[in-house]
């Protein structure tokens, strides 16, 4: 059986991004939606929650998307955990390369909030789907 | 307000997109600071290679939330301008990049209903 999408941690350093996907989460979905600005506050945030699913922006300043991946693999908690990239810049070389690295998805912004949320669950059901 | 045919129109939903827009629109009027700033800079001939970096990193905020609250304008110039500085365009070839993007900014911030 499917493991139910209960909670999950939305990283982006612009808070406009991360207050209108938890917004969307909390109103279209019946999972709890958290959020955390900048790679840095989104790991300590990961380590408390424990989110089923993580959705982490790519181009932060400082400590950016992969670098955050990178420390939260490397990570017994999150290894499994499925993480799903969000980006201003979708290309096709670009989402190849980020699969290599084992994301679940990669998400375009902006977002429609109700398309997020469907591309959301649609990534947690083939990411359990492929296990 | 979960499991309604449309949540999207109900009133609950467009009551909280309509505070996050109140929002975004103040945070907008910052960026606006900056972006004239890099303006200015642009058309003195003081843009620095550093510059690029900072100026990337506020004009992608823009790209990536601007049609989210309904300001296509400001995602579709924002994206021209960050493709320009990611290439490391010249400073002359901005000026008229960064005006569009500030008129798209204007236009959210009069028209706050979103274009």
């Amino acid at each position: 059986m499917e493991k139910q999408l209960r909670n999950i941690l939305c990283i982006d350093d612009d808070e406009d991004i991360v207050e209108v996907a938890k917004t969307s989460f909390e109103a279209l979905s019946n999972f709890t939606a958290h959020g955390a600005i900048g790679g840095q506050e989104g790991i300590k945030r990961a380590e408390e929650l424990k989110p089923d699913l993580i959705l982490l922006d790519v181009m932060m300043p400082g400590m950016d998307g992969l670098a955050t991946l990178k420390i939260l693999r490397e990570n017994p908690i999150f290894s499994q955990t499925p993480i799903i990239f969000m980006t201003a810049r979708v290309q096709s070389s670009d989402i190849s390369y980020y699969k290599t690295l084992g994301v679940a998805g990669v998400i375009a912004k902006p977002f429609d909030p109700e398309v997020l949320v469907r591309e959301v669950e649609n990534f947690w059901r083939s990411f359990h789907e492929k296990q | 307000m979960k499991n309604n045919k449309n949540p999207t129109d109900s009133p609950a939903f467009i009551k909280t997109m309509n505070a996050l827009r109140r929002k975004y629109l103040i945070h907008l009027k910052e960026r606006v600071v900056v972006l004239r700033e890099f303006l200015e800079s642009c058309e003195s001939g003081k843009f620095t290679l550093e510059k690029y970096e900072v100026m990337v990193m506020e004009v992608h905020k823009l790209n990536g939330s601007g049609a989210i609250y309904g300001y296509k304008k400001i995602s579709e110039t924002a994206c021209i301008l960050e493709d320009a500085l990611l290439e490391k365009a010249k400073p002359e070839t901005l000026i008229t990049m960064i005006r569009n993007l500030l008129d798209a900014c204007a236009q959210a911030l009069s028209n706050k209903e979103g274009d």
